[in-house]
């Protein structure tokens, strides 16, 4: 048995990571050196990536999630290998173990499951705008007409009348966050996780979600929308009252600042 | 589980990461129907470990390593009738044909730390330096392996 090893191309895995942004330092010099210089793996890695465009609207993760728990329920469990493993390892024989497996994996699907079965089923959102600044980044969800759908959001993107936003942190520091809004007819408004259900203080590295949804009105105008991490609580008063008085609610560029804050935003268009 | 997943983060990790799983699994399996009962089982899977799969530097390699995993539990409980040329071959640009085929004819009879070193190595292409990463042993571990395989591959075949 004889392998070629006089041209080390990347394997598939390293072309993934590359792909999926998990390179750094000498690994992403290295591929990205060979990626210049080869051919072949660029056609590689343009081939996953064509294959992973072909798989976003193929699949769908209603379907992974009914079909996960039926496979879930009704596997036989003496199919898992872990299992067999399990059984040399204990002595205990394999029916008794798959007893303990069916009962582990009921506990995992009433606790689960459901959970990504039912909760915000509505909410589908699959290409979701990410704004970074700092230490954090936002994305936005759009539903619409109680349909959500794949939807990049853009500066100035065009909304409608009660669409619905939702708002999702990543943050690699840990502070409170507030969520602003302000439209061009002087209308302002501020969600203070800290008084609402949410957690207000967001730890660094977790993802948190502003429960809710954020409804438009019905008239035509500029929507901004600021995401502010600052590093007090009880700053929404405060906040509110600046954005008031700023010009940042008409001209977001004017973006709104407050000492403590690390402030982004996303400017939008309403169209009836 | 430390950590209750919300349903956009199963979405998130699922449109990120899945076409990688179920690409590795027909690679393996050459079955559309199985590398979607895999790629269920690695979501599952991710659901229930969510915490180390978060933490881990790269989530990639995990997936890949569990999805690896599972094709081969399924291969082993494939009945003995299947083909070794039913299985994907030669797609990675480093693998070589030859030696892939007869990988792939032994994967049902040879220990699982064996054939899971011998599909990195003959079937990805891929070094023992990567392997060793991938598997999180030894680069000295997965060259025994691989002679160990190359024995026992050399006996089966007698």
């Amino acid at each position: 048995m004889t392998t070629n090893v006089e041209i080390q191309h990347l394997s598939d895995l390293m072309l993934d990571r590359h792909r999926l942004g998990e390179l750094a330092g000498d690994e992403l010099a290295h591929v990205a050196t060979h990626l210049r210089a080869c051919e072949q793996c660029g056609k590689r890695l343009q081939a996953l990536i064509d294959d992973d465009r072909v798989f976003q609207g193929r699949f769908s993760l209603p379907e992974l999630s009914k079909e996960a728990l039926e496979k879930a329920k009704q596997r036989p469990a003496q199919r898992w290998g872990v299992l067999r493993t399990l059984s040399t390892m204990t002595a205990i024989s394999p029916a008794r173990l798959s007893l303990v497996a069916a009962a582990a994996v009921c506990v995992i699907g009433l606790t689960t499951l459901p959970r990504i079965l039912f909760h915000s089923r509505t909410v589908e959102p699959t290409a979701p705008t990410i704004r970074y600044k700092g230490g954090f980044s936002v994305r936005v969800y759009v539903r619409r007409k109680g349909v959500s759908k794949p939807w990049v959001l853009n500066k100035d993107e065009v909304l409608k009348p009660h669409d619905q936003l939702r708002f999702v942190f990543d943050t690699t520091q840990s502070g409170y966050i507030y969520l602003l809004g302000a439209d061009s007819l002087g209308s302002v408004m501020v969600y203070d996780p800290v008084r609402g259900q949410q957690p207000g203080l967001v730890k660094r590295g977790v993802r948190q979600v502003i429960k809710g949804a954020i409804e438009l009105d019905d008239k035509a105008a500029r929507e901004a929308f600021y995401v502010a991490l600052c590093n007090k609580a009880d700053l929404a008063e405060d906040l509110l009252k600046k954005l008031r008085s700023s010009e940042a609610k008409v001209q977001p560029e004017e973006a709104l600042t407050h000492v403590g804050c690390e402030v982004t935003y996303i400017a939008l268009r309403k169209d009836l | 589980m430390g950590l209750t997943l919300e349903r956009h983060d199963v979405e998130e990790l699922y449109r990120k990461y899945g076409s990688l799983v179920l690409r590795r699994a027909l690679q393996i399996l050459k079955n559309e129907d199985e590398a979607r009962d895999v790629m269920q089982e690695v979501f599952i899977k991710v659901i229930g470990h969510y915490d180390s799969f978060r933490h881990d530097a790269s989530p990639s390699t995990w997936l890949y390593r569990i999805t690896t995993n599972l094709c081969l539990n399924k291969i082993r409980d494939r009945k003995p009738t299947a083909e070794a040329s039913e299985l994907n071959i030669g797609s990675a640009p480093n693998a070589d044909p030859g030696a892939a085929l007869e990988v792939a004819r032994l994967l049902s009879r040879l220990p699982k730390e064996l054939s899971d070193v011998a599909v990195y190595h003959y079937l990805d292409g891929m070094s023992p330096d990567e392997i060793a990463k991938v598997m999180g042993l030894s680069r000295r571990a997965i060259s025994h392996r691989l002679a160990r395989f190359r024995e026992e591959a050399a006996r089966l075949s007698q």
